[in-house]
C-alpha cells in the first residue's frame, strides 16, 4: 500500500517537473505553445532514449483515465456563455455543431482514403 | 487563486464544498454511463456538467466563483497532458507506421475545421470579430487562447466554443465516424484529436488506449501547427479580400 502512494507520488513528480520545463521552454520559444504541451514532447523524447519505469505508466494511466473529470469545470462554461455569444447563437451554434461535424466527416474520410491498404494490421 | 488561509471558515468551507460537487457529480455521472452500457450521450462530462450547471442556477451560486473554488482541476490537467506521451511512446512503432497520410490529414484538419465553422457562421450572418473568434475552435484550449490574442479574437468567445467544440465532437464523433464505416480505433482516434482536442482525447481513452495514443498525437500536434500557421494565414487571406 505505502510502495503504491509512493509509486504515485514519483510519477507525479516526474510529471510536473517535465510540465515545469516544458512551462520554462514555452517561455523563450517565440511561438504561443503551452508549457504542458511542451513537457509532453519533452517526456517523449526523453522515454524514446530511456523508456518508461512502471510507476509513470502507472501513473500516467490514472491520469489519463480522469481526463474527463479534469476538463468538468472548463465544460461547464458551456451552460455560462459570455453575452457577446448569446447574441449571435444561431450562427455560432451552426458552426460549433453544424462545422464540426463536417470537419469530423472530412478529416476522418481523408485519413480513411489515404491509409487505405497500410491501415491493415 | 486566493490564499485559503486568509478566507472566512465559511467561505473555506463553501469552496470544499463546491469541489465536493465536482466529484460526487463525477461519480454519479460515470455510474449512469456504466448502467447506460457507455451511451455516448450519457459521456460522464456531458451528465455531470449537466447536474452542475442545473445546482449551480437553481442555487444561483456564480461560475466563477465555481471556478475559483476548483482550481486544482485546471491545475491537474497540466499533469495530465504531460502524461500523454506515454502512450504516444507506447504507441510510437504504430504511429511511425502510418506517419505520411497522419501528417496531411493533419494539414488538411488545419485548414478545414477552421474553414468549415467560418463557412457555416458567416452564412447565418455572424460579424467578422466573431469569425475571427470561432477560427482556433478545434485547438486545445490555452493554444487557443494564445492564437486568439495574436490575431485579435475576443478571448472569452473563443474559450467558450472551444469547449462547446470539443464536447459535439465528442459525443458525437465515434457514432458519426461508425456511421462512415470508419472503425479502426487509430482512424477514429487520431480524427478525434484534430477535431476535438483533450474533450476528444478524453473520449477516445473510453473506446481504448490505441484510440486514445494516437487521439494524443492529434491534439499535440494541431495545437502546434494550427498555432504556427493559423495566424500567418489570416493576414494573407486579409491581403486578398
Amino acid at each position: 500500500m505505502m510502495n503504491n502512494a509512493l509509486d504515485y507520488l514519483k510519477g507525479l513528480s516526474v510529471l510536473v517537473v517535465f510540465q515545469l520545463l516544458g512551462e520554462g521552454l514555452a517561455q523563450v520559444l517565440p511561438i504561443a505553445v503551452p508549457g504542458p504541451v511542451l513537457g509532453m514532447v519533452l517526456l517523449f523524447f526523453t522515454l524514446r532514449q530511456l523508456g518508461p519505469p512502471d510507476w509513470l505508466v502507472k501513473t500516467a494511466g490514472r491520469l489519463i483515465g480522469l481526463l474527463s473529470l479534469f476538463f468538468i469545470p472548463a465544460g461547464l462554461g458551456i451552460f455560462f456563455l459570455p453575452e457577446s455569444m448569446q447574441q449571435q447563437w444561431p450562427a455560432i451554434l451552426a458552426a460549433i455543431v453544424g462545422g464540426t461535424l463536417l470537419s469530423i466527416a472530412l478529416t476522418g474520410l481523408t485519413l480513411k482514403a489515404l491509409t487505405r491498404g497500410i491501415a491493415e494490421e | 487563486m486566493t490564499d485559503p488561509l486568509s478566507n472566512e471558515p465559511m467561505e473555506l468551507l463553501f469552496s470544499a464544498g463546491l469541489v465536493a460537487l465536482t466529484l460526487c457529480a463525477y461519480c454519479a455521472g460515470l455510474w449512469a454511463f456504466q448502467k447506460a452500457r457507455h451511451f455516448s450521450l450519457l459521456h460522464p462530462l456531458v451528465s455531470s456538467c449537466l447536474l452542475i450547471a442545473v445546482l449551480l442556477y437553481s442555487f444561483d451560486i456564480d461560475y466563477s466563483r465555481y471556478q475559483r473554488a476548483n482550481s486544482v482541476f485546471y491545475w491537474l490537467l497540466g499533469p495530465a497532458t504531460v502524461a500523454l506521451a506515454i502512450p504516444l511512446n507506447r504507441e510510437f512503432k504504430r504511429i511511425r507506421a502510418l506517419i505520411q497520410p497522419l501528417l496531411l490529414t493533419l494539414l488538411f484538419g488545419a485548414i478545414v475545421s477552421p474553414l468549415c465553422a467560418v463557412t457555416l457562421a458567416y452564412l447565418f450572418g455572424a460579424e467578422p470579430l466573431t469569425l475571427l473568434s470561432l477560427t482556433p475552435k478545434s485547438v486545445t484550449t490555452p493554444i487557443a487562447l494564445g492564437i486568439a490574442r495574436e490575431i485579435g479574437a475576443l478571448g472569452e468567445l473563443t474559450a467558450g466554443v472551444v469547449i462547446f467544440t470539443g464536447v459535439v465532437g465528442a459525443i458525437v464523433g465515434p457514432a458519426l465516424l461508425g456511421m462512415l464505416g470508419i472503425k479502426d480505433e487509430r482512424l477514429q482516434g487520431f480524427t478525434l484529436g484534430i477535431n476535438a482536442h483533450g474533450v476528444g482525447t478524453a473520449r477516445a481513452f473510453d473506446i481504448g488506449p490505441l484510440c486514445g495514443a494516437f487521439s494524443s498525437l492529434a491534439l499535440g500536434l494541431t495545437g502546434v501547427l494550427t498555432a504556427l500557421t493559423l495566424p500567418t494565414l489570416l493576414v494573407y487571406l486579409e491581403k486578398i479580400l
